[in-house]
């Protein structure tokens, strides 16, 4: 039961890695790019859990730590540098609206 | 027999808790929207997850390291959602701004 259970997250957890691919490639701003990697990230340390559970092994608890470290530093990084610089994050969106329109 | 009915039970919902986030990732129009499902379904997901390995791992020590890692993650994912939401706040403010000048 537990290894069907797990073969069902691991296909629910791919689909959601590929939904945000789609979104990080498409997405109408840099935004979006952002939030769509914060999932992707989300999404692996998901998979480390499920890998952990199939092998019964707790040494990978350190490398989900430091793998939403990693997405949240990258978050807080990115939000930084487009707060510190306004022009660039208006000129991306603006560039990406006319595309759009 | 308990103990796997519940691991899958919270494997499940974790996971589809992950995907619900990929999908509102994808379907919703409005940058706001996409942070606004992300920040709770993400974090959600992930911690019904890894209290799944917790119930699945049997030996003590894990049992802290993963209490550390969900503390970590229900820190950290609603300020990178919050970060994300006021820098498109205030980018649209500055717009308005720039507008009525």
């Amino acid at each position: 039961m537990i290894s069907f259970t797990l073969t069902l997250c691991f296909f629910l957890l791919i689909a959601t890695t590929t939904l945000s691919v789609v979104r990080l490639l498409l997405g109408p701003r840099i935004v979006d790019r952002i939030i769509a990697f914060d999932l992707i990230s989300a999404s692996m340390v998901g998979i480390i859990v499920l890998l952990s559970i199939r092998w019964e092994t707790p040494f990978f608890i350190e490398i989900m730590l430091i793998f939403s470290l990693l997405g949240f530093f990258g978050t807080v990084a990115f939000v930084y540098y487009l707060y510190s610089n306004p022009d660039r994050l208006r000129r991306w969106t603006k560039e990406r609206k006319r595309d759009d329109s | 027999m308990i103990r796997e009915l519940l691991i899958c039970v919270f494997l499940l919902f974790g996971s589809l808790l992950m995907l619900l986030a990929g999908v509102g990732l994808i379907r919703f129009s409005d940058t706001l929207g996409r942070a606004h499902a992300l920040a709770k379904a993400s974090t959600c997901g992930i911690c019904s997850l890894l209290i799944g390995l917790w119930i699945s791992l049997t030996d003590q020590a894990s049992a802290l390291n993963i209490l550390l890692v969900i503390t970590f993650i229900l820190l950290t994912f609603p300020i990178s959602g919050h970060l994300v939401a006021f820098l498109m706040y205030h980018h649209e403010k500055r717009d308005e701004n720039s507008k009525d000048e």
